[in-house]
């Protein structure tokens, strides 16, 4: 077991965020910094192990307006759509998929079974709550337990939107499902951080997990109690130490990487170590500025201003990727069935999934669009945010794949053929973007996340995922 | 080849097969035929209409188990709702139709006279949830620590509230979380003198490591809420004498890693309950009833006279019980009660999550307003659960809490200030539940109210009474309230419904709404709806009843409090055992409320009856 002991290195964050700023500070920030370090290797120009891809899902609630999304043309000749639009100047990067589905989640009303099987390719457990279950572990979890091992994090997942509580009447199934995308195993699904700083302290803050002087000693004594009252008690209830004894083991994991990465002596680069210092700087702007206490830092996420909310988080993943902090990566940008008022945007007037139940009236429909739109937007700002970080020869985004899509097409019938989803970036050089794929009826988008498994070096998917075989033709 | 080898297997086929009917209950042989032929087309896995299943329903035993769906199949055929009468479906004939009814029904009446095997059931081991953690450490330490902004929320399951096992996980994002926080939350104690006060003193005479070794002693058992072992205490004093052998150690940072692993304990972070593998039921040990208690009432652990009654074996008596119980609902701490069970029953804490004021349009609707609406519900559930008021308060009453800001908003004069007080009201429209702010919010659209999501949120949150799901494509009314076409919102709204597939239900749930439109979308009083015209708020119930004001829809749930009183008494039970409510336990729901009834609705004769209950008291082996 690597053995850290408090360092001379370390220094309180306070420190951290007084002395960053200027270039001058750098060297002092270099110093707070090395656990940041990569074993990729990308921290230093001219480094001649291939770089690592990463893998990114970012999720849209409530379906999109199903006439505006899919563009015209096939193939490398293809128009973006009106929703589709803001990404034009990125559309040499992108992939977008049409007539994809996935079947697991045919069955069962309304958003909850197609929400929280998105990546998983099965159909979750119709409960109000006693014995949640996705029935299968979710492709980003899939990824993580195997490229996860090669950084500080093995997943990092993101979300604006606080867990919803109870049962949705309409449906019967309990909201949880509608909060999670990511499911570590079948019974465990991964919250979302929504916390702009606590995101950004658990992924650049020094003095992190692992580092009190005691963290290892306890975890051991921990693990070791947790057993053996593990063997004291019913089946049920061991299944919930099970949950505590997994997330010992992890966390010990994690901190033996972050020793490992100490150890090799790497570290960040000074325009690393710049982005991160903007970002942290930023995080206090938009949270109510250093003077706040933490109460009203917490007070001012109720009015956040969603735009910079969703940009704060997406900045987070790619500074993530970059510092190769995590490979995967998901971000909600709103819960399933999220009611979220979008008239901050001109010509909205309403809540987000009221807007999607449009029923086809042309106002609604506009709404609607402009909505799904304003999404697209947000993920040309990350997909921008991506070209800027220089990496190799090329940028982040070429050894990224980035996924944006919604588990419906329409939001009125909660459809779930074809649903919409593009991915972006070349998964280092795998890929061919710049395409419109149109397949077959009933392909199963599964095929697309083992196509994705296969561009993260995953391996043993031979018995396919959810109702795919193979991954998906055309992408090479 | 033998031909016997052939037949036997037929043999075996053949005796399964008239052994599995002689097995078949009354119900499998009377109900199931019947469901088979007139529910199963439409409430099957696939279609599952109005998220209902009925597929798997084939026994006496799944019957019970799914005892709230039960009662809606009765009404629905009884009532001849169902099977509905749509030219594809063969309609029962009357006699069929009197025989399925008949078998639903002595399952009812098996479910409701307990004739059954009694059980206590078992709630799932459940973590401390963030709010409990909070509230524990501050009672552990006398640190504040806020959880809020630390840990991710938690979910609630089928029981709607977060204190319940089945739906609180642990990821390794919490588990960071929990390593972080007991880093902090020793720092923050340490930190401060008059919390630590003389922890660290080493009585004369006593060795660094005695004194260790009874302060983990000490502690320990506060922490873990229970004596610890001689193991526990010695692998806690290993991490002591680890740090204690290193030069210059003190005895106070030596001791930081003995008080880390206890908050990263199992025993800490778990409420954790003994089992006994050759018992079918036990009651439970004084010590996990004191645990129970507190959590209940506290949302925290028992304190040290809960603990010392514990310990000596009284708490169990009756009278303690009882007396304790009295104790601890006076004490501040029971503030945590009417927060988590009140607000999470009536859903307030939608006030962050789903209700989204269009603040351009209600400029007044600040985070600090937000927080005082919520804060009034949070007051007034307090009131009546420490004070012994009776339940049908939250249905009506002439009092509430205001500030200064609320009162304003609420058009009420005299009240100064930013602290919430009792204020006795005059308006007999504003008193209750459904005329505070709070609920008026997280029942409206950003722009408008909705008079459907408030009469739905009476009939689930109030009444216990959900209405159905809406078919899909039923579609959704404009977002805001502006008059269209020359229709105000309301004439759109009856238009809207008045396809025949929806207005059987929104007979049921609009009128309770319009009793409500006087409240606009962040809870002020108005006469006149967007358009500037007088307000419409002309409502009739299914019964033919008509009323026009808050006031009176108040009176009609008071003068028919079935629903509302036993539904609460179901809310709080489920609170206190932290699991969902199973068939077995109707005799104890029928019980309670017979309880509220004979004792004027007292809010505390239900909370006592609850914590004497065998479901509260006592344990059933896994079934």
């Amino acid at each position: 077991m690597a053995n850290i002991q408090r360092n001379n290195w370390h220094m309180p964050r306070r420190s951290f965020i007084r002395g960053a700023g200027a270039t001058l500070a750098l060297p002092l920030l270099e110093s707070m910094m090395p656990l940041m370090a990569a074993t990729g290797k990308i921290g230093r120009s001219g480094g001649e192990q291939k770089l690592p891809t990463r893998m990114g899902m970012l999720y849209m609630p409530n379906g999109v307006r199903s006439d505006k999304w899919t563009p015209s043309g096939v193939g490398s000749d293809f128009k973006l759509s009106p929703i589709l639009q803001p990404l034009q100047r990125h559309q040499k990067e992108l992939l977008i998929l049409t007539g994809l589905q996935n079947k697991a989640s045919f069955t069962g009303d309304g958003h909850y079974v197609k929400t929280a099987g998105w990546l998983t390719g099965t159909t979750i457990s119709k409960t109000t709550g006693s014995d949640i279950s996705a029935n299968g572990v979710s492709m980003d979890q899939i990824a993580a337990q195997q490229v996860g091992q090669h950084t500080r994090l093995s997943s990092l997942e993101l979300g604006t939107e606080a867990i919803a509580s109870g049962i949705d009447r309409n449906v019967n199934y309990t909201q949880l499902y509608g909060s999670h995308i990511s499911w570590r195993t079948e019974n465990v699904p991964l919250p979302c951080e929504t916390n702009p700083r606590a995101a950004f302290d658990r992924l650049f803050r020094p003095d992190s997990v692992g580092q009190g002087a005691h963290d290892q000693s306890v975890l051991d004594l921990v693990r070791e109690e947790t057993k053996r009252l593990r063997s004291k008690i019913g089946v049920a209830d061991k299944a919930k130490l099970d949950q505590y004894l997994d997330s010992v083991r992890e966390v010990e994991k994690r901190i033996e990487r972050e020793a490992a990465s100490l150890e090799s002596g790497e570290n960040l680069t000074p325009q690393m170590l710049l982005q991160i210092d903007t970002m942290d700087k930023r995080i206090e702007k938009a949270m109510g500025g250093k003077n706040g206490s933490r109460e009203k830092v917490l007070n001012s996420l109720r009015r956040f201003n969603h735009t910079e909310h969703c940009r704060i988080m997406m900045d987070l993943m790619a500074l993530a990727f970059w510092t190769d902090s995590t490979r995967v990566s998901t971000f909600m940008f709103g819960r399933a069935v999220s009611g979220r008022d979008f008239s901050f945007l001109d010509g909205v007037n309403g809540g987000h999934h009221q807007l999607s139940h449009h029923r086809g009236l042309k106002n609604e429909l506009a709404e609607y669009q402009r909505i799904n739109t304003w999404h697209s937007e947000q993920y040309a700002y990350l997909l921008d945010r991506m070209k800027q970080l220089k990496e190799g020869e090329g940028t982040l985004l070429d050894n990224c794949m980035l996924g944006y899509g919604s588990s419906l097409r329409d939001g009125n019938s909660h459809d779930p053929k074809n649903v919409p989803i593009v991915v972006a970036g070349k998964a280092g050089g795998a890929w061919e973007t710049g395409r419109h794929l149109k397949y077959k009826k009933n392909t199963p988008l599964c095929s697309l996340w083992l196509s994705m498994l296969e561009g993260m070096g995953v391996e043993g998917m031979s018995n396919g995922l959810g109702d795919a075989t193979k991954p998906l033709d055309g992408l090479i | 080849m033998n031909r016997w080898l052939l037949i036997f297997p037929l043999l075996i086929g053949y005796f399964s097969v008239t052994n599995a009917q002689e097995k078949m209950d009354s119900f499998a042989r009377n109900a199931v035929p019947f469901m088979k032929q007139h529910c199963y087309d439409c409430h099957n896995a696939k279609k599952a209409k109005s998220g209902i299943e009925l597929q798997d329903m084939l026994t006496e035993q799944d019957a019970m188990k799914r005892h709230d769906l039960l009662g809606r199949c009765l009404d629905a055929v009884e009532y001849e709702d169902m099977p509905p009468d749509d030219k594809v479906d063969i309609l029962p004939t009357e006699q069929e139709r009197e025989n399925f009814l008949k078998e639903l029904a002595k399952i009812k009446t098996k479910i409701s006279t307990g004739d059954f095997e009694k059980k206590a059931g078992r709630p799932v081991l459940s973590r401390l949830n963030r709010d409990e953690y909070e509230l524990t450490i501050r009672d552990l330490f006398g640190v504040e620590f806020d959880t809020k902004q630390f840990f991710p929320a938690d979910g609630s399951g089928s029981s709607g509230f977060t204190n319940s096992g089945d739906a609180l996980f642990t990821s390794p994002v919490m588990l960071e979380k929990y390593l972080l926080a007991s880093k902090a939350i020793i720092d923050k104690w340490y930190a401060d003198p008059k919390l630590v006060g003389s922890t660290f003193k080493i009585k004369r005479g006593s060795s660094k490591r005695e004194a260790a070794r009874d302060l983990i002693r000490r502690a320990g058992r506060r922490a873990f809420r229970r004596p610890l072992t001689e193991d526990e205490i010695a692998q806690l004093m290993s991490l002591f004498v680890k740090a204690d052998s290193k030069k210059g150690a003190t005895y106070k940072n030596s001791m930081r890693g003995p008080f880390q692993a206890m908050l990263m304990h199992p025993a800490f972070i778990y409420k954790m309950e003994a089992v006994h593998p050759t018992l079918k039921e036990w009651r439970l040990s004084d010590l996990e009833l004191a645990t129970r208690l507190s959590y209940f009432l506290w949302s925290s652990m028992p304190d040290n006279e809960l603990m010392r009654l514990a310990e000596e074996g009284k708490l169990s008596d009756k009278k303690v019980l009882i007396a304790q119980t009295r104790r601890m609902l006076k004490d501040l701490k029971a503030k945590a009660f009417a927060e988590h069970f009140g607000g999470q029953w009536l859903g307030l804490d939608d006030l962050w999550g789903t209700a989204y004021p269009n603040t351009k349009k209600f400029t007044s609707y600040t985070n600090s307003l937000q927080s005082s609406l919520y804060n009034e519900s949070i007051e007034f559930a307090s009131h009546v659960l420490s004070n012994n008021r009776p339940i049908t308060d939250f249905i009506h009453a002439d009092y509430t809490f205001l500030n200064e800001e609320l009162a304003v908003h609420y058009s009420i004069s005299g009240v100064k200030g930013k602290g919430m007080r009792m204020v006795k009201l005059k308006n007999k429209h504003r008193g209750g539940i459904i005329g505070q702010g709070a609920m008026l919010v997280v029942t409206s659209m950003p722009n408008r109210t909705s008079p459907v999501k408030r009469g739905a949120w009476i009939l689930d949150k109030l009444l216990g009474t959900p209405p159905p799901p809406p078919p899909p494509n039923a579609g959704s009314l404009p977002d805001t309230d502006k008059p269209h076409k020359g229709l105000s919102f309301r004439k759109q709204l009856e238009k809207h419904r008045q396809q025949a597939s929806c207005a059987g239900c929104h007979a049921k749930i609009d009128p309770l709404g319009f009793g409500l439109e006087n409240f606009d979308a962040i809870g002020r009083w108005r006469v006149t709806d967007s358009g500037g015209k007088a307000l419409d708020t002309k409502s009739i119930l299914p019964n033919g009843k008509t009323f026009h004001t808050p006031y009176e829809l108040k009176r009609i749930l008071l003068d028919d409090n079935a629903l509302f009183v036993r539904n609460f008494a179901k809310q709080m039970l489920t609170y206190a055992i932290g699991r969902e409510l199973e068939y077995y336990d109707q005799p104890l729901l029928n019980e309670l409320v017979a309880t509220l009834r004979k004792q004027k609705m007292s809010s505390e004769a239900l909370i006592l009856g609850i914590v004497q209950s065998r479901p509260f008291t006592h344990r059933s082996k896994e079934p």
